[in-house]
């Protein structure tokens, strides 16, 4: 069993009256490189606060390599633990050399002179950070990003062996922060460094830590790796933002777009229903979503593309599993759906046995008065078409109902019909 | 920039020393400089008028040490203010000492009459720790004394008790140029009596600084950063908060409020040496102390036999030198 660097044990932290942190228990293990995660006012700061000994809880502990930070020096801990904050202007005309070597403040006697051993613990400190060359600048003069990298040579020259971070890229650009992290993430994983870190930008959470923690409410909502922690249900349940979250294009991470807020169903807003899989629906949804419509799916095989957006946009589904044909029951329980939606959309999906009924589905809709539209071109159906003409047939007879085939900027100019009867 | 430190520093020893041998040698009387060096090194009864001897011995060499102990004090009372409030704007007087010694004062010279001479330094002493204390409690959160309470403490305390001593003013107008002359602050009242009675908080106090000069160093990036550097923040706070206002207090109690002397001389010395406290304190106590020394002898010499208060002095030629520190290097400290 890996080494217990940190282990908070119920800790409760109040502001006044108003707790912050609510019996929180969380465990660090040796090495590991641990993202807090959260809306603001979930406690990541306050938790990362108590962990530095620097906010005592009102209840339970925080124990650092077997010890209750609250019993040990701020010596004793200074000389293990390093933090890294935000950004922030430095005022005094210290040079690099100087500040780097503060570092070694925990390690020194009072009236003790830096010894060559510590001068050589900062100056690889130093090179780690990539700030010797400017060993005898003044701290004033350099840019954020330099006087960050400074501050974390001064860190190391503590000889820590656990790091935390609290936000220490927040103001700083990307190129900055890609840097900065990266500095760190190799710390982690050459010298073992533990690493602690308050993140705000969640996609940084997810690139450089391992595990996360996400907190909400001065509660632990979720905890583990970054693909089971940033799940747009988690997302949404903590930030009360809709999310869609693809895997990272070059990285075995997840990555999380967060949604501008007119794509979040309004409550009571008209719904539609889409038919669709294989993709022809994602960009479909996306409008739908956009104008505060909300948005039923099916019947659809779970694993499909648009499955998934439908999943990340939450939207009533009503699925089968992966390569299943929808059966009648599939297709009853669609018709109760459809029922109540303000106008059934078709995408421009090829039709086969499996999911004909849906298509037979919608022209029940079309009977029972409720429009119908479908995309793409009517001439062109045949082309998807691989069930001998039945889903040609059911077309033909939609259009006899009244169902029009339109393209996207006539669907676009459908839905913003649809979404304004909604504010009416 | 270790060496240029060193070499500030025996420049100011240097000019300490020249500082002293020029002041005792100035006033109503002019004595040569090789004569006053000698009579300082010990010489007694060589070719020179007795009345020298009793000049220095007696009057001027207290003095000019006296200036030398109390601009030394404001300087390091003011460094340690600046770091631990972490505000450039800091001085000794910011947490109320002024105040408080001026009330002690005031009654004092209002209530004792002629017998005062003793015992106004004491009252302004007590009013001075009085006054700290107050502002103290008023700031205190449970365990903590948070930065911004105590500052608006410190405003608040003074300017009541600044309200009392206007009253007091006011109401006894027959001892008003005697209060207001203490309050200009000067060295008038030196003796080597109370020399001697303010040496050790002087003494005492810069070592205590000097054994914190690390945190006070780590302090100046915030008290967050200063613990996780090691620094029991709120500990080392209040011993040097107590330190500190003990200097002053002594210093003030002797001499009356001398303005600027402890706002100035750490700035100055940071531009001059280090932000570094291992250096900037030994620093300020030595340049503090020849600014005072140089500033009492003009205060002596300028307008003689009238004496200017040394208050006014230091006041009127540090308010344009700090504009112009300030303005040359905009944005920095």
């Amino acid at each position: 069993m890996a080494e217990v660097d940190i282990l908070i044990d119920g800790v409760v932290c109040s502001y006044g009256s108003h707790p912050v942190i609510s019996g929180l228990s969380l465990q660090v293990e040796r090495g590991d490189f641990l993202g807090i995660i959260g809306p603001n006012g979930s406690g990541k700061t306050t938790l990362l606060r108590t962990m530095a000994r620097v906010l005592q809880p009102s209840a339970g502990k925080v124990v650092f390599m077997g010890k209750d930070v609250y019993r040990m020096s701020a010596r004793e801990l200074a000389r293990k633990m390093a933090v890294l904050g935000q950004e922030h202007g430095a005022e005094y005309d210290f040079t690099v050399h100087e500040v780097v070597l503060m570092g070694r403040t925990p390690h020194l006697g009072r009236f003790q002179g830096e010894r060559r051993h510590d001068l050589q613990i900062a100056e690889r400190a130093m090179s780690v950070t990539n700030v010797l060359h400017l060993k005898d600048r003044l701290i004033t003069e350099l840019s954020g990003g330099e006087r960050q990298r400074v501050l974390i040579a001064r860190a190391l020259a503590q000889e820590p062996e656990v790091l935390l971070l609290d936000e220490p890229t927040a103001h700083l650009d990307v190129g900055h922060q890609t840097e900065i992290l990266s500095i760190i993430r190799r710390l982690n994983a050459t010298s073992h460094l533990t690493v602690i870190g308050v993140f705000h930008d969640l996609n940084l959470a997810s690139e450089y830590c391992d595990k996360l923690v996400l907190l909400d409410r001065g509660r632990i909502r979720a905890l583990g790796d970054p693909f089971s922690v940033l799940t747009a249900e988690n997302i949404s349940a903590a930030y009360g933002s809709t999310a869609v979250v693809s895997r990272h294009p070059f990285l075995p991470k997840p990555h999380v777009l967060v949604l501008p807020r007119k794509m979040v169903e309004r409550p009571g807003g008209q719904r539609v229903h889409l038919v669709a899989g294989g993709g022809s629906g994602t960009a479909l949804m996306e409008r739908i979503s956009l104008r505060g419509l909300s948005l039923s799916v099916g019947v659809i095989n779970e694993g499909d593309s648009d499955w998934l957006t439908a999943r990340s946009l939450g939207a009533r589904i009503i699925s089968v599993p992966a390569f299943a044909p929808v059966t009648a029951r599939d297709a009853e329980e669609l018709e109760a759906i459809m029922i109540g939606a303000r106008l059934v959309t078709v995408a421009e999906v090829p039709f086969g046995h499996g999911n004909l009924l849906n298509l037979r589905a919608c022209l029940t809709m079309s009977e029972r008065g409720i429009p119908v539209v479908c995309i793409g071109d009517a001439s062109k159906v045949a082309e998807r078409d691989y069930t001998g003409g039945k889903a040609a047939r059911l077309f033909s007879q939609l259009q006899e109902r009244g169902a029009r085939f339109i393209e996207a900027t006539a669907f676009d100019a459908l839905l913003d019909g649809i979404s304004a009867e909604g504010e009416e | 920039m270790k060496r240029k430190a060193g070499f500030v520093l025996v420049v100011l020893v240097a000019l300490l020393a020249v500082s002293c041998v020029v002041a005792v040698s100035r006033g109503s009387v002019n004595i040569p400089w090789r004569t006053s060096l000698l009579i300082l090194l010990g010489e007694r009864g060589g070719d020179w008028p007795a009345s020298y001897e009793r000049i220095l011995l007696g009057v001027r060499i207290p003095r000019v040490l006296m200036a030398a102990v109390v601009g030394g004090s404001l300087s390091v009372a003011g460094v340690s203010f600046q770091a631990l409030l972490q505000n450039p704007m800091a001085d000794p007087y910011i947490i109320g000492v002024s105040a408080g010694a001026a009330l002690g004062a005031t009654v004092g010279i209002i209530r004792l009459g002629p017998t005062s001479f003793k015992l106004v330094p004491v009252l302004a002493f007590l009013g001075a720790l009085g006054a700290m204390a107050t502002v103290y409690m008023l700031a205190k959160r449970g365990p903590r004394v948070p930065v911004v309470p105590l500052l608006l403490s410190g405003v608040a305390v003074s300017a009541f008790l600044s309200a009392v001593v206007s009253l007091l003013m006011v109401t006894h107008r027959e001892r008003l140029d005697r209060v207001v002359f203490w309050l200009m602050g000067g060295l008038t009242g030196a003796s080597w009596e109370r020399l001697l009675s303010i040496l050790p908080y002087a003494v005492a106090g810069f070592c205590i600084m000097y054994y914190f000069s690390r945190d006070l160093n780590a302090l100046l990036f915030g008290e967050d950063q200063a613990a996780h550097l090691g620094v029991e923040v709120e500990r080392v706070k209040a011993i040097l908060l107590f330190t500190a206002s003990l200097v002053t207090a002594a210093a003030v109690s002797v001499t009356g409020l001398i303005g600027f002397v402890g706002l100035i001389v750490p700035h100055l010395m940071r531009l001059l040496t280090s932000p570094d406290h291992r250096i900037l304190l030994p620093a300020s106590a030595l340049g503090g102390a020849s600014l005072l020394v140089l500033s009492d002898m003009l205060s002596r010499t300028l307008l003689s036999p009238a004496e200017i208060p040394v208050g006014i002095l230091t006041a009127m030629m540090g308010g344009p030198f700090f504009l112009y520190l300030l303005y040359r290097r905009k944005g920095g400290m």
